[in-house]
């Protein structure tokens, strides 16, 4: 085993990690606040890489601007989503489950059909390498991690001292209690769903110049999203960063050593024999929606 | 009751048509091959619908109908076993292997168990595309597949081939499938099943054990979904890894919600419906997978008993008010 190697493998399953996460986080978030399963949530990161391709590699955008206008616009989007299909069915996981698998055609097709079958390339946003220790790592993916953590640190003090927050906490707990404090059920719903999707654009977004955009990206993330749900406990947002974290670094060390797909099936059995132990992950809280 | 008189009456009366189907339209062998694929299907999405029962969607449905048919596609043509032993046995490994994945995954509640059955259609499609490469034949998928035969020593040897033959197999499976699964249903463990989706704890409390019911549920439901895939794959005479992948696990939940997860005939005549539609829908070419989305998003909004619930005002009338 090469240090070089495995030092960048390192950086990379950070960095995936962190990619992870931030879908994941937007999947519990609504989960813990709607009560439902919305697996269409992996397009909305698929539209923020399309808004980056459109805008800052057709466009020729500052990247930072791109990232603001999609987080806005997907933001926005998923509220328009989140009245029109998921209102009625606010804690009924079943159904929900359904119009989401419904909403992944409609997103997928509709992408495909407008903007072609072709995997687009993305030009990097942040050129050169970066020499430590005489090992060299790529400036980008050291950038795109930074920008997770922001996010991800964004989110924790939004949820934590906003009103905003509170009243999201509040309605995870109790959302009966938290009506008759008066808390906007509605309204934080709406707002949840509209976080949780601004932060799948901005994945889309860091990770677009760092893989292709293609209408089918959205696949192979939710699932990871939902392994590292499995790993973590729906609705615990520290359990997200240690299953994303933990997730990244075995894909990108694993697949660097061995093969991708022994490392995904090594990765299943692992989760069989966690769940075995621990049925609602390792942070999972006993009072979840069931 | 007299309604569901009815209602069996009407559906023996399209069976009987169904089952001169080829005979009439013999000269149209594409739509009898259409009609069989629409058998297979319907065992599938009535055993989805088994387990939506307990009101736990089964998304690893399509995964074990992968492995009935890898499996009985193997004992048929690697070790050249009868079509007749190699279907049940495939049908025996789903249950063991239901067993075994069963028992970590149905500790799980709620949306917890859809996320575990989505990683095991993950896996399934992993392991035939990329291990045991000589046995399986990886991506490109497993054929040829021994066909189906009727063999009495030196007297008469039939194989099944011809598009006819396959459809009456198809038939002759969906029906003994449907008989089972509709017993399933109205005995002690069905009740059992309903009583859980209702109530679980309640269930718990006057004596029925959650976690074998369930079990025994999920373990019906892949028994036929492998039974389907065996068949699928006697059929097809060819078998890919990617054939039993989500997409077409979401197509037979659309299915199910089209025609209604709270009606036995649901599941039966929601994929008859669609399955028809869809090949009209074929000539809208690009846009058939977004008109099935629009369709699944409108149905379970606006008709959330589906086609079934659509039918009732017309059938109640006719039989008694209850």
């Amino acid at each position: 085993m090469d240090l070089t190697t495995f030092a960048q493998a390192t950086v990379d399953g950070v960095m995936l990690g962190m990619m992870y996460i931030l879908i994941a986080l937007g999947l519990t978030l609504v989960y813990s606040i709607l009560g439902i399963v919305n697996f269409a949530h992996a397009q909305f990161y698929m539209l923020g890489g399309f808004i980056t391709w459109l805008l800052f590699a057709e466009k020729h955008l500052s990247y930072f601007l791109t990232m603001i206008i999609a987080m806005v616009v997907i933001g926005f989007f998923g509220v328009v989503v989140e009245r029109l299909c998921f209102r009625p069915f606010r804690g009924k996981v079943l159904e929900a489950f359904i119009i989401s698998l419904g909403l992944i055609w409609i997103f997928e097709q509709s992408v495909l059909r407008i903007m072609g079958v072709w995997e687009k390339g993305v030009p990097r946003a942040f050129l050169g390498k970066i020499d430590f220790l005489g090992m060299k790592f790529y400036t980008e993916r050291l950038v795109v991690t930074l920008i997770g953590i922001g996010l991800i640190v964004a989110l924790q003090f939004f949820i934590k001292y906003t009103r905003h927050g509170r009243a999201m906490r509040a309605i995870a707990q109790d959302r009966e209690c938290a009506a008759l404090q008066g808390v906007n059920i509605d309204l934080t719903c709406s707002l949840a769903f509209g976080v949780g999707c601004a932060l799948a654009a901005a994945a889309g977004v860091l990770l677009g110049p760092v893989l292709y955009i293609s209408p089918y990206m959205g696949g192979p993330p939710i699932l990871k999203a939902f392994i590292i749900i499995i790993l973590g406990g729906l609705g615990s947002i520290p359990g997200c960063l240690v299953g994303g974290l933990f997730l990244g670094l075995v894909d990108a060390i694993g697949s660097s050593f061995i093969s991708l797909q022994a490392v995904e099936v090594l990765t299943f059995v692992f989760i069989f024999l966690m769940l075995l132990i621990r049925p609602r992950g390792l942070m999972g809280g006993l009072k979840a929606h069931e | 009751m007299n309604r569901g008189r009815l209602a069996n009456w009407w559906v023996l009366g399209v069976g009987i048509f169904i089952l001169l189907f080829p005979v009439l339209f013999s000269q149209h062998l594409f739509w009898v091959h259409v009609l069989t694929l629409i058998f297979i299907y319907i065992i599938l999405s009535a055993s989805l619908r088994l387990m939506a029962l307990t009101s736990l969607l089964n998304l690893a449905g399509v995964a074990f109908m992968g492995i009935g048919a890898y499996a009985s596609a193997v004992l048929s043509t690697r070790l050249e076993m009868s079509f007749w032993i190699a279907m049940p046995l495939a049908g025996g490994l789903c249950i063991l292997f239901s067993v075994a994945l069963g028992i970590p995954l149905l500790r799980l509640i709620g949306a917890y168990f859809f996320i575990g059955t989505v990683t095991i259609a993950m896996i399934v499609r992993v392991f035939f595309g990329n291990f045991f490469v000589e046995i399986f034949q990886g991506i490109p998928g497993f054929s040829p597949i021994a066909r189906p035969s009727f063999t009495i020593p030196d007297l008469l040897e039939v194989v099944l081939v011809s598009k006819t033959s396959h459809y009456y197999l198809a038939l002759g499976v969906m029906g003994i499938s449907l008989l089972i699964m509709y017993g399933l249903e109205n005995s002690r463990y069905g009740r059992a099943w309903k009583a859980i989706a209702q109530a679980d704890h309640l269930a718990e409390s006057v004596g029925v054990d959650l976690f074998r019911y369930k079990l025994l549920a999920f373990a019906a439901c892949n028994f036929f979904c492998g039974i389907a895939g065996a068949t699928y794959g006697a059929i097809m005479n060819i078998i890919t890894p990617h054939e039993f992948d989500l997409p077409r696990m979401f197509i037979i939940v659309m299915y199910c919600v089209v025609g209604g997860m709270h009606s036995f005939w649901g599941a039966i005549i929601g994929t008859i419906f669609m399955a028809v539609i869809a090949e009209f829908l074929r000539t809208l070419g690009q846009w058939e997978l977004f008109g099935y989305g629009v369709i699944l998003v409108l149905a379970m909004r606006f008709m959330p008993q589906g086609l079934v619930g659509l039918m009732k005002p017309v059938f109640s009338p006719i039989g008694a008010n209850k």
